[in-house]
């Protein structure tokens, strides 16, 4: 029968072996670890998300970028860490991204209120306006009316006070058949047919 | 940018500053405090940068890889740095190394895995490039698919194959040089 308690310090001492194996550097991966700890490369960060991202970029910095990896314990620590902060990133952009819209729509439905409220005012005041000017309108009216009323009446009372002159005997086209008529009243003759051939003619 | 009593500039701080713990936990859970970056000086750039970015192209779309490429200069940028004070001199009470993975080691046992170090730099190197890259990205701790993915290679599978081979020959070469058996 096997007892849990003797299995648990076997595993116990099968962990022990492994993390004493660890001390003792006889792991590859904790000796290259230590052997590659101060190596700090001149990196490019664009080069090195590329690489990490699957991304195409310029060979030359990529494969710098890729070595970098392999060769420093502390790009590779690097590496591991924007891994898990990758969906952070995401959050924080779409948050961002989210902030900055939600100012212009705020700014636009203030605007669109303020828009409204002045539309609200500019209908009745237009409304206003246009009864008093047309108030004013009819009132000219009627006014221009009774003015061309009175001026009606006026004009007929002078039309008696005065002639024709249409038919009048001022005319001055047929004047000259009517000489004897004007000479009579005092008018001046037709002066063409007037003229005193007696002296000579000059 | 909208003024700072303005809830939406409110808000963007509120999102980065979010951002910027995630990213100084992550520098932490990752280990690269260990190498020499400091976490709290990254979150700190990586939030002023992203800001001065808002700020410079407000009506511009803001996308993931635009953020993730702002974080990766600036681990890189505090990476130099921390390799420019390394190789500065030191006081001699505080020796400065900066430890990775295990506890500090004796003298003694510093000058084996030296030696070991040296060893396994030079076997690396005597593989063939097609198969020692996918090697060191192995023992970096990529899985397959990445190691496919980076290296240009076909599949998983054809990875799997060039990482299996390649270890078999440089434990054999470890060997020949009396280093003893390594696990991967």
């Amino acid at each position: 029968m096997k007892i849990f308690g003797a299995a648990g310090f076997e595993e116990s001492d099968s962990e022990f072996d492994s993390k004493t194996n660890a001390m003792n550097t006889k792991s590859l991966s904790h000796l290259h670890r230590r052997m590659t700890a101060d190596a700090v490369r001149d990196v490019d960060a664009d080069a090195l998300l590329a690489a990490l991202e699957g991304r195409p970029a310029d060979a030359a910095r990529r494969t710098a970028a890729v070595e970098a990896l392999a060769d420093s314990a502390a790009h590779a620590d690097l590496a591991r860490m924007l891994g898990a902060l990758q969906a952070d990133s995401e959050t924080l952009a779409a948050d961002v991204r989210r902030v900055r819209t939600a100012m212009p729509a705020r700014v636009q439905r203030e605007r669109r209120h303020g828009h409204a409220s002045r539309v609200r005012w500019a209908a009745p005041l237009a409304a206003c306006m246009t009864l008093v000017v047309a108030v004013f309108a009819i009132h000219e009216r009627d006014a221009r009316h009774h003015a061309g009323a009175w001026n009606d009446v006026a004009a007929s009372t002078h039309s008696v006070a005065q002639p024709d002159r249409i038919f009048s005997t001022r005319d001055e086209i047929f004047s000259s058949s009517e000489e004897g008529v004007r000479h009579a009243g005092g008018t001046l003759p037709d002066e063409v047919f007037r003229s005193d051939f007696s002296e000579g003619g000059s | 940018m909208p003024s700072p009593s303005d809830p939406i500039h409110a808000r963007l701080e509120e999102l980065l500053a979010a951002y910027g713990a995630r990213v100084k936990a992550l520098l932490s859970t990752y280990g690269l405090d260990k190498h020499g970056v400091d976490p709290a000086d990254v979150e700190q750039e990586v939030r002023i940068r992203l800001w001065h970015a808002l700020e410079r192209d407000r009506s511009g779309a803001f996308h993931a890889s635009y953020v993730q490429r702002v974080v990766a200069s600036t681990v890189i940028d505090a990476l130099r740095r921390a390799q420019v004070r390394a190789a500065e001199p030191l006081p001699e009470e505080d020796d400065g190394s900066i430890e990775l993975d295990v506890a500090p080691v004796a003298p003694d046992r510093r000058a084996v895995d030296l030696e070991r170090m040296q060893g396994l730099r030079q076997c690396l190197d005597e593989i063939p490039e097609r198969r020692r890259l996918p090697i060191a990205l192995h023992l970096q701790g990529f899985s397959l698919q990445e190691i496919a993915d980076l290296a240009g290679i076909p599949s998983a599978e054809a990875a799997r194959k060039l990482v299996s081979r390649g270890l078999e020959e440089l434990k054999q070469r470890l060997r020949e040089r009396g280093m003893g058996d390594f696990e991967d």
